[in-house]
C-alpha cells in the first residue's frame, strides 16, 4: 500500500522541551489513521508541522511521495486545534474564502454545505453558530477540494453527545469514500470506534504504531466462573493454551495463546465435574493497552 | 495577484467595521478637501495673518495644498489595516489560510495588493477632488497650468503607500491591533519629532516616517513668508521607496521565518 505521508525523524524543539522527538511514521492510503496520545503529547505540533505552519528543528516529511508545497497543500483538507474562520463573514463567505485559496469551483460550496447539514444557516454569520455547527463547517472546508487526506485535529471537542455521534458518522462516512483520515485525539474511546490504525503518542516520542486490533499482541481473554474458583482454577491449569490465570473477583480471567475454542472449554470443564456459570470472551480494551503502553516508556 | 486581491475582498464582505471606518474616512477627507478653503480661511481670520486670504483650491497650487491636508487622514487608514491585519492572527486564520495551500509569500501579496488598492484609491479620490475644485474654481485653463504641480499626487500616493507597508510591517511582528496601534502613534507622533528636535531636520530626514512625510512637504509656514516650495528631491524619493522595499522584505522575512 502507497503511503499517503512519510515521516522522517521529525522533531520540533522549543526553547527547552522537545515537542517531537524524531518521529518516524507512516500513513498508508486509504486508512482512518488515529494519532493518539495525552493533551501535550505533541500531537497539534506534528501536525503543524507536516501542515507548514510550524517549522521543524530536525527532520522531514513528504506527502504523497512529494516535497511539500502550496498545491500539495490543496489535496489535503484540514483542521488543527479548533474551526478557524473570520468570525463577521457568513458560513456561505468563509466558503468562498477556502474556495478562492483552493481553486475551487463555487458549486462545490453547495454540495460541501448540504453534506454536513448546513445549507439553511449558510448565511449567518460564524460567529452566531453553535460549537457543532463549527466543526461541521470546518468539514465542509476540510472537504471542499475533494482532498486525499482529511486531517482532524480533536474533532467532538467540546461536543455534546448528539455532536459527537454526527462528527463520528461523518467521519466514518467520509472515510467510507477512499479519503484516508488522519484523526488526532485524545479519546481512546474515539480512536477505537473511528480508526482501523493507530499512531501512540507520548512526550513527542513514538511508542505504539500499527492497526487499532494488532496494537500490541492484545491476548485473547475469557472470563470464567463457577461454584468453587479454586478447583476451576487447578482444572484449567491442564487445559492446552493457556497462559495465565488471574483472580478477578467472582470469576477468573485466563488469559490464552490464541483464541479459545469456548464449547470446547465448556464441554472439558463439565467432564471434570465443573459446571461453569459464567463463561465470556473479553477484549482487551484500548484503554487499558494505552496504559500498558504508555507506562514506564519515555 | 488578482486572485490575491480576490481573496482579500471576499474576506472584508460583511466585515462591517471596515466599512464602517472606511465610510468615515472617506466622508471626512472629501468633506474637508471640499471646504478646506472656507475652514482654513475662517481660523486665519480671527488669526495673527488675519489680512490674508488663502486660495488653496486653484491650480497649480492646490495640487500641493490638498494632497498635503489629505495626509492627515492616513492616520485613520493606518488603524484600518492594523485591525485587518491584526485579525488574521486573533482569530489564527492566517493560519488557515497556509493549511488551506495558501502559501506565507502569497498571504504578504495578498496584503500588499490590499494596501496598494487603498493608496490607489485615495490618490484618485484627492485626484478628482483637485480637479473639480480647480475646475470650479478657475474654469478651464491650459493644461500646463492645471498639470503643472500635479506631480504631488504621486507624492501623496506614495506617502500612503509608504505609510501603510510601515503599518503591515509593525502589525505583523506585534501581532495585536491595541499594543500596535499604541506603538505606532507613539513612533510616529513623538520619538521621530525627539529626533528632529535633539538632533536636526537633516538627520530626521533619513528616518521612515519624515522620509515619507518630505514627499508632500508641509505648504503654508512657506507660503507665509512668499516662498515657493519645490518638489521632493530624488534623493527623498528614493529614501521613501527605499523604506517601502524594506518594509516589505521584513515582512516576508518575519512570514517566512516564524511559526505561525
Amino acid at each position: 500500500m502507497e503511503n499517503v505521508l512519510s515521516i522522517r525523524g521529525l522533531t520540533k524543539r522549543y526553547r527547552r522541551i522537545v515537542a517531537v522527538d524524531n518521529l518516524d511514521l507512516e500513513i498508508p492510503s486509504g486508512t482512518i489513521c488515529g494519532i493518539l496520545g495525552p493533551n501535550g503529547s505533541g500531537k497539534t505540533t506534528t501536525l503543524g508541522m507536516v501542515l507548514s505552519v510550524i517549522h521543524p528543528s530536525a527532520g522531514s516529511y513528504q506527502w504523497f511521495g512529494k516535497q511539500p508545497d502550496t498545491e500539495v497543500r490543496k489535496r489535503i483538507g484540514a483542521i488543527l486545534e479548533a474551526p478557524l474562520f473570520y468570525p463577521y463573514l457568513s458560513g456561505l463567505n468563509n466558503l468562498r474564502v477556502v474556495a478562492k485559496i483552493k481553486g475551487v469551483e463555487e458549486s462545490a460550496i453547495h454540495r460541501k454545505l448540504d453534506l454536513v447539514g448546513l445549507s439553511e444557516r449558510k448565511d449567518s454569520p460564524f460567529q452566531t453558530y453553535s460549537l457543532g455547527m463549527k466543526q461541521r463547517l470546518a468539514i465542509a472546508a476540510a472537504m471542499l477540494s475533494d482532498p486525499d487526506v482529511l486531517i482532524l485535529d480533536e474533532p467532538t471537542n467540546g461536543l455534546d453527545p448528539q455532536g459527537i455521534h454526527d462528527i463520528r458518522a461523518l467521519i466514518k462516512q467520509i472515510g467510507g469514500t477512499g479519503v484516508t483520515v488522519i484523526l488526532a485525539s485524545h479519546l481512546l474511546d474515539e480512536v477505537e470506534k473511528v480508526c482501523s490504525h493507530v499512531a501512540v503518542l507520548k512526550q513527542g516520542k513514538l511508542l505504539y504504531n500499527g492497526t487499532v486490533d494488532g496494537i500490541s499482541g492484545r491476548k485473547p481473554r475469557v472470563e470464567v466462573g463457577s461454584e468453587d474458583l479454586d478447583a476451576l482454577k487447578s482444572a484449567l491449569e491442564g487445559y492446552p493454551g493457556v497462559e495465565s490465570i488471574q483472580r478477578s473477583g467472582e470469576h477468573l480471567l485466563v488469559s490464552f495463546s490464541q483464541t479459545p475454542d469456548n464449547a470446547h472449554l465448556n464441554r472439558m470443564m463439565f467432564d471434570k465435574g465443573i459446571t461453569l456459570n459464567r463463561i465470556a470472551t473479553r477484549n482487551v480494551s484500548l484503554e487499558e493497552q494505552f496504559l500498558e503502553i504508555t507506562k514506564g516508556k519515555a | 495577484m488578482k486572485r490575491l486581491l480576490q481573496i482579500e475582498l471576499l474576506k472584508l464582505r460583511n466585515y462591517r467595521a471596515f466599512w464602517i471606518l472606511i465610510g468615515l474616512y472617506a466622508t471626512a477627507l472629501v468633506l474637508t478637501l471640499w471646504f478646506s478653503e472656507s475652514i482654513l480661511n475662517s481660523i486665519l481670520d480671527g488669526g495673527p495673518t488675519g489680512f490674508m486670504t488663502l486660495d488653496v483650491d486653484s491650480f497649480p497650487d492646490s495640487w500641493h495644498y490638498l494632497t498635503y491636508l489629505a495626509g492627515f487622514f492616513t492616520y485613520i487608514l493606518m488603524v484600518i489595516v492594523v485591525l485587518l491585519v491584526s485579525s488574521e492572527f486573533t482569530y489564527k486564520t492566517l493560519r488557515q489560510n497556509v493549511i488551506n495551500g495558501l502559501s506565507p509569500m502569497e498571504f504578504l501579496w495578498a496584503k500588499l495588493s490590499l494596501v496598494l488598492s487603498l493608496s490607489l484609491a485615495c490618490a484618485l479620490v484627492v485626484g478628482i477632488s483637485v480637479m473639480a475644485l480647480g475646475l470650479l474654481d478657475d474654469g478651464i485653463t491650459t493644461a500646463g497650468w492645471m498639470f503643472g504641480k500635479a506631480g504631488f499626487l504621486l507624492g501623496y500616493f506614495l506617502q500612503t503607500l509608504g505609510y501603510l507597508v510601515f503599518t503591515l510591517w509593525l502589525t505583523l511582528l506585534v501581532k495585536r491591533s491595541g499594543i500596535t496601534i499604541g506603538i505606532l502613534f507613539i513612533y510616529v507622533w513623538f520619538i521621530e519629532n525627539i529626533v528632529r528636535a535633539i538632533w536636526s531636520d537633516k538627520v530626521a530626514a533619513w528616518l521612515p516616517v519624515r522620509s515619507f512625510n518630505l514627499l508632500v512637504e508641509m505648504p503654508f509656514s512657506a507660503l507665509f513668508k512668499g516662498e515657493i516650495l519645490p518638489f521632493a528631491s530624488t534623493t527623498e524619493y528614493a529614501v521613501a521607496v527605499g523604506y517601502i522595499l524594506l518594509f516589505f522584505s521584513m515582512s516576508a522575512w518575519l512570514l517566512k521565518t516564524r511559526d505561525l
